[in-house]
């Protein structure tokens, strides 16, 4: 809970920050060898986007097994149930 | 104990036919998986005989067949046979390929289409599909096959405790091979008949396989 809320204080505080001053954007640009602060913040949002796409790849993946398991069980059990009666 | 598994989806027209075919050549133990048909596969498998797991859920070719092994293993079955349910394999080679497998001590036999000359396949399949698919299939499963991808199996028991089937579409096949390898389970190729009453899995299908492997190496 105190994790959550003070990655959230940080999150908006920066982002507030920004927006205030968007020229700190540029220099932060210029640190990373970036020429302006847009582009930099549009390069950041494409790694997230593709990591985020690609891990939400695996874990639907990993679902798809799981339900996989519980449909297995249910069906096994039921021709179980079938055959003792 | 002889078990056959036939998973099915949808085979209402087919599955009586594959079975009588199967009761005719004296296999009584009959396995069908059915994958959340819609239709009334459950029905005609069930009143035939056969013993029928239902999935609530399609969940696809591979799944049922891991189904169908682990309901075949708690049953007693000896030896298992994957059979299709389109009415495509011939019950007649069963009966060689478990003589074979038990003259050779085997672990597994593969059903292939290319061994005789009884099956007619479509031209653009023998002659671009399936040497692409080898050649892949080779280089994923590091096993040299002449049939890259057929449903027709027998496997022992001992065999069946080694194996499990994680994917659950249609990448089972290349996924059994290379179980089989790292298994080090004895296997062989033998000659069976496939009928194509249509084309079947085409290029995209090949695709599709290829990417079910992909995500798949990032499980685990």
């Amino acid at each position: 809970m105190k994790d959550g809320l003070v990655m959230w204080l940080i999150f908006w505080v920066s982002a507030s920050f920004v927006v205030a001053m968007p020229d700190f954007t540029y220099y932060l640009a210029r640190l990373v060898g970036v020429g302006r602060g847009a582009d930099l913040i549009v390069y950041i949002s494409l790694v997230i986007l593709f990591f985020v796409f690609f891990r939400l790849m695996v874990k639907q993946e990993k679902l798809n097994r799981d339900i996989t398991k519980l449909t297995r069980k249910i069906a096994l059990n039921e021709k179980k149930e079938e055959t003792k009666v | 104990m002889v078990f056959i598994v036939i998973p099915a989806f949808n085979e209402e027209e087919s599955i009586g036919r594959v079975m009588g075919g199967l009761f005719e050549h004296g296999y009584k133990n009959i396995i069908v998986v059915d994958d959340g048909s819609t239709d009334n596969t459950r029905e005609v498998a069930g009143s035939m005989g056969a013993h029928v797991v239902s999935h609530e859920i399609n969940r696809g070719q591979g799944a049922s067949l891991q189904t169908g092994n682990e309901c075949a293993l708690s049953m007693g079955a000896r030896l298992v046979v994957h059979f299709d349910a389109d009415g495509q394999f011939n019950p007649a080679d069963i009966k060689s390929a478990i003589k074979i497998l038990e003259e050779k001590n085997l672990d597994v036999v593969l059903g292939s289409r290319f061994l005789d000359g009884r099956s007619n396949i479509p031209w653009t399949k023998r002659h671009i599909l399936f040497p692409l698919g080898r050649l892949i299939n080779r280089i994923i499963t590091g096993v040299k096959l002449s049939d890259a991808h057929n449903g027709f199996r027998v496997l022992t028991r001992r065999a069946l405790e080694k194996l499990h089937i994680n994917h659950d579409r249609m990448a089972h096949n290349s996924e059994i091979i290379k179980l089989l390898k790292q298994q080090n389970l004895a296997h062989i190729e033998h000659p069976v008949e496939v009928m194509y009453h249509e084309y079947g899995q085409g290029f995209s299908g090949g695709i599709k396989i290829l990417l079910e492997l992909l995500r798949g190496k990032f499980l685990n």
